[in-house]
């Protein structure tokens, strides 16, 4: 198969931390030696060179992690010099930096304003109860100097993330926390719920039955999806809230299913119909090739179909018959065609879980538009198992 | 080639006691003892070769094993060891075993003394006319007592204290004394009076994947070799032998099987149905004029359904019961059809772990998914007009307007407690709805309680009560006692409203309110929770005992998914697809195989 070269989106991975928060289940190392450092912009930049072809004109690019400003002034430079000298970004290019506020300072501000247009502000809560659960550390209130400083700059478009469902957090202590993060001039908030991963160092401090919080954490989500609706803020996926218009575009992207081209360890990509991971950062380091993730094209529909359920936007299916079903998303440019019989068989489990509330479908002539329900995003494991059974 | 052993120099006998008493432990040091087996392919009960076996640490099938022995002082023999299971469900397989032998090593640890299945299998041995070697096993045991052991031997089983061994299987004390008194007491195997011809008796049989029926011999008269043209007396059915041999640590093939050897052979038989436990076969040009005596018949005691998860293996499922019919014979089977589960089989076990054991070979060696039912004993219903019906399936009972009286089958046990316990041994009867008969004291410690109660009673968890309340010390054996009437009613278990049939079961009025609660407990805790709420109902007779509520699930949804997540979330998905692919679906939602399960035990 010929490789896409006209990949618009794309993704970096700095896996590195200051210390590891205790619910994490990310990848990220809790270092900050030098060398490290020094060893993974030498290796993402041989990373670039290999594979900045398969790009085209860039229309989003995300720093993510791990905390990609743990990274020094002068890296953070050498980081974003890598990106704009290898790369075409268009001009109107959503370029996301993800940050732990106490890893900020005035020099970085500065930098990262001059290169990028949004940034995320992981707060997680304001409670200092709370935060020590989490094992989240840095203090929230230098959250102020820090917006006033973005402003300075310019730099307009922040989003926030919080964490909810933390044990021993009561629903008004849920609603300090929002109120608190609204004084702040956001176009964007990330929610989440808190995860009991795994592996995780929260898991491991609380043996306890992790049932009981998902009933408060249900009723915070219904909350938060009200709260923020009043304040313009509109759920656009199920743990995504956003000002109209300032929807992240990356992460849109990879939700209805564009392509995108990951960078540094653990990053994952998209294209070619492949879906492709990194290894964790030492085999990474030596260049080891990606994993594959080579499945069917119907499997592979229906995953990006059901992940871009997660969303508010709808799917349009037409239909010819006889002929193929053709079902796309107003953000992708490609059509996804599955067969007549596929079509049936799919549109039978469609209809059963729109019986239950779960999805919305609307028929017009040829055109089917499908949409998950708020009830569908609340749960949509379950919705996504009923449509994976029909593969 | 290797000079043959002179029939006189034969010995075959059974390893046999009370669970855990060491049985397959000293198989292991004979085994040792006598090269037969490789140090470097060597590991602890190596007779016990099934995985389940290794796992639990229990022998569930009998085993037999040759090996060459030469006396110190010149002879060499050849030694037919068969290690046997100690647990009571698998009792018949010892009795089976005992009938291919002369002789039994009777071990008795020396630190429990005299147990129930000690007695139930010297006495299975001494009725086969077998020469018994008592033998104290365990002796290095702190807790040893010898001379417990000493006065138990003699006053319940009139064993006299100079008859018995002493050996420690563990560190190979006294195995070489066992292998002496094997030769020297064991007579080798004679032909029974007025038998002609060439005979053996079937006593195990086993299907091979590669080689279809393999059955275990014992020839009574005459021998065996390729090629010889064989019949069995049950059904005339004519095959011809392709392959003889004996086992050592698996099959290995010889040119012959000598008249009192045990041995196997494989024939041409066709169908696994064709071959009966028990059976005598006979060759056509040395014909034998009747079939040996058999095996009494024995009667499954428990029963319940075995279903496939997936209706379209049924046919599967029936074929590989048959094979592992082969392997069981005390396992029977019959087609029977469920309106929650499907069709499915109606299946006979001696106890509760035969039928443990029979669902996970399933599993294992046929991997099958399978869920199955509560079990049940047979019911007499008398009705109103006078007939009887036997019930093994709840779901069968007549409409309680036509019920005259039911019965119920009983056993009779026979309990071994230490004098200490027998207050809390008669009160454990009591609440099991039983009855103490008579006591009688078996030596200055221990008495011998005989009980009668209620075998469904005795089937749940029976056994480990009365472990937990002797401290261990107490052990049981039982037989079956006939019937007694009893207020038994039943019992449906109502899920999200609907009467799932493969939960229903018979049970006492008195115990129905408790039973049902712990069921409704249970099974809440198995079902995972829905989008809407479930209640779980335990009914008798459209009335509400119990009931328990799954509460709704609130959210289910993965907080973050991002681009790497995507992979990682579909993988999982299909891992649980894939389980939910093994849940039987029952109305609106989809139970676990576990439930099933679980519904059985009453206690954590
Ligand atoms: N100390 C000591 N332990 C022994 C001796 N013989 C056996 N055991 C232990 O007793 C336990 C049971 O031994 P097995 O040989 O499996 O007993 P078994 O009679 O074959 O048991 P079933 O086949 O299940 O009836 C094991 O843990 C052995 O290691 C012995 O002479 N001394
Ligand atoms: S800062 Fe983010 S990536 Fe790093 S440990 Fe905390 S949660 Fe994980
Ligand atoms: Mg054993």
């Amino acid at each position: 198969m010929k490789d896409i070269n006209d990949i618009k989106h794309l993704y970096i991975h700095v896996p590195f931390c200051s210390k590891k928060c205790d619910y994490c289940a990310f990848y990220s190392i809790p270092t900050d030696s030098e060398s490290l450092i020094n060893l993974f912009l030498k290796h993402l930049e041989i990373e670039i060179i290999r594979k900045k072809h398969l790009c085209g004109n860039l229309q989003s690019i995300y720093f993510g992690g791990g905390t990609p400003t743990l990274l020094t002034a002068e890296k953070l430079e050498k980081l974003f010099l890598l990106i704009s000298e290898n790369f075409v970004i268009d001009p109107k290019a959503e370029i996301s930096v993800e940050s732990n506020p106490a890893s900020l300072t005035e020099k970085k501000i500065k930098l990262i304003s001059s290169f990028s247009n949004r940034i995320s502000l992981g707060i997680q809560s304001f409670n200092p109860a709370l935060r020590t659960t989490l094992g989240r550390n840095g203090d929230p209130d230098c959250i102020d100097n820090i917006i006033e400083s973005l402003s300075r700059n310019n730099l307009t478009n922040i989003s926030a993330d919080l964490i909810y469902g933390i044990p021993g957090q009561t629903l008004s202590d849920f609603q300090k926390d929002l109120t608190r993060v609204l004084q702040l001039p956001l176009s964007h908030i990330s929610l989440y719920s808190l995860t009991f991963e795994e592996g995780t160092e929260i898991n491991k401090k609380l043996n306890c039955d992790k049932k009981e919080f998902e009933v408060l954490a249900a009723e915070m989500w219904h909350t938060a999806g009200n709260f923020l609706n009043c304040k313009g803020m509109k759920r656009y996926e199920v743990s995504n809230y956003a000002k109209c218009g300032y929807e992240c575009k990356h992460n849109l992207n990879t939700w209805l299913g564009g392509n995108y081209l990951g960078l540094g360890p653990t990053a994952s990509s998209y294209y070619n119909e492949i879906r492709f991971t990194n290894p964790v950062l030492y085999p990474w380091l030596k260049g080891k090739a990606p994993e594959e993730d080579i499945i069917s094209a119907y499997e592979r529909l229906i995953e990006i179909f059901i992940m871009g359920l997660r969303t508010t936007h709808p799917w349009s299916v037409n239909i010819k018959v006889p002929g193929p079903a053709l079902m796309t998303s107003d953000y992708m440019n490609k059509k996804l065609s599955l067969d007549e019989k596929k079509w049936q068989k799919l549109l039978n489990k469609l209809n059963y879980l729109k019986k239950n509330n779960l999805l919305y479908i609307i028929r017009k002539n040829n055109c089917f538009l499908i949409y998950s329900t708020e009830k569908g995003r609340l749960f949509w494991d379950s919705l996504a198992l009923e449509i994976m059974e029909t593969v | 080639m290797k000079k043959r052993v002179d029939k006189n120099n034969i010995r075959n006998f059974s390893i046999i006691a009370h669970i855990d008493h060491g049985k397959s432990t000293l198989a292991d040091r004979i085994l040792q003892a006598t090269f037969s087996v490789n140090e470097r392919d060597f590991h602890d009960q190596i007779l016990d070769d099934m995985d389940l076996e290794q796992e639990r640490g229990i022998t569930i099938k009998s085993h037999p094993v040759r090996m060459n022995y030469v006396k110190e002082n010149g002879g060499e023999y050849e030694l037919n060891l068969i290690d046997t299971p100690g647990h009571v469900d698998f009792s018949y397989e010892v009795s089976r075993s005992l009938a291919a032998c002369e002789g039994a090593l009777l071990l008795i640890d020396a630190a429990q003394g005299v147990q129930a299945q000690t007695v139930a299998n010297a006495k299975l041995a001494m009725q086969q006319n077998l020469v018994i070697i008592p033998v104290i096993n365990k002796i290095d045991l702190p807790a040893a007592n010898i001379e417990m052991c000493y006065e138990q031997l003699e006053e319940i089983l009139a064993i006299p204290k100079e008859e018995v061994l002493l050996v420690s299987a563990k560190d190979g004390t006294g195995v070489t004394a066992v292998l002496q008194a094997i030769v020297e007491l064991i007579p080798p195997p004679e032909k029974p009076y007025g038998v002609k011809g060439t005979s053996a008796l079937i006593f195990d049989s086993n299907y091979n994947a590669y080689r279809g029926v393999v059955n275990y011999i014992k020839v009574v008269s005459g021998y065996l070799r390729k090629g010889h043209k064989i019949r069995l007396f049950s059904n005339d059915i004519e095959s011809e032998i392709k392959e003889v041999g004996y086992f050592k640590l698996g099959m290995n093939a010889s040119e012959k099987l000598n008249e009192g050897s045990v041995g196997y052979i494989i024939a041409n038989i066709k169908s696994p149905g064709d071959t009966k436990i028990g059976d005598t076969l006979t060759r056509i040009d040395d014909i034998s004029s009747k079939p040996l005596p058999g095996f009494k018949e024995i009667k499954p005691m428990v029963f319940s359904g075995i279903y496939p998860v997936d209706t379209a293996d049924y046919e599967q499922l029936k074929a590989n019961m048959a094979k592992l019919q082969l392997n069981d014979a005390a396992f029977d089977y019959q087609a029977e059809s469920s309106v929650a589960l499907g069709f499915g089989f109606r299946c006979g076990f001696l106890g509760l772990l035969h039928m443990e054991i029979v669902q996970e070979r399933l599993r294992r060696e046929y991997n099958m998914d399978i869920i199955s039912t509560y079990p049940s004993v047979i019911y007499y219903v008398y009705l109103k007009d006078g007939k009887l019906e036997k019930i093994d399936n709840p779901i069968n009972l007549p409409d309680v307007t036509k019920i005259d009286r039911i019965e119920e089958p009983v056993i009779k046990a026979d309990i071994l407690s230490p004098n200490d316990y027998i207050g809390e041994v008669m009160n454990l009867v009591m609440t099991k709805r039983g009855e103490c008969t008579s006591t009688e004291s078996v030596d200055g410690n221990h008495v011998m309680i005989e009980a009668v109660i209620p075998l469904h009673e005795i089937l749940i968890d029976f056994h480990d009560k009365l472990k937990s309340v002797t401290r261990g010390y107490g052990s049981l054996d039982y037989e079956s006692f006939g019937y007694q009437k009893a207020d038994l009613v039943k019992m449906d278990i109502l899920i999200n409203g609907e009467s799932v049939d493969a939960f229903s079961s018979i049970v006492h009025r008195d115990m129905a309110e408790s039973r049902g609660r712990q069921i409704a407990e249970r099974l809440k805790e198995v079902i995972p929770q829905q989008m809407f709420q479930v209640p779980i109902q335990a009914a008798v007779g459209g009335k509400v005992i119990a009931r328990e509520t799954i509460k709704q699930l609130r959210k289910n949804v993965l907080a973050k998914c991002y681009g790497g997540d995507v992979t990682r979330k579909r993988k999982l998905l299909e891992k649980q697809k894939a389980g939910k692919k093994k849940m039987k679906q029952i109305g609106k939602l989809n139970v676990p195989q576990e439930a099933f399960v679980e519904v059985l035990k009453t206690s954590k």
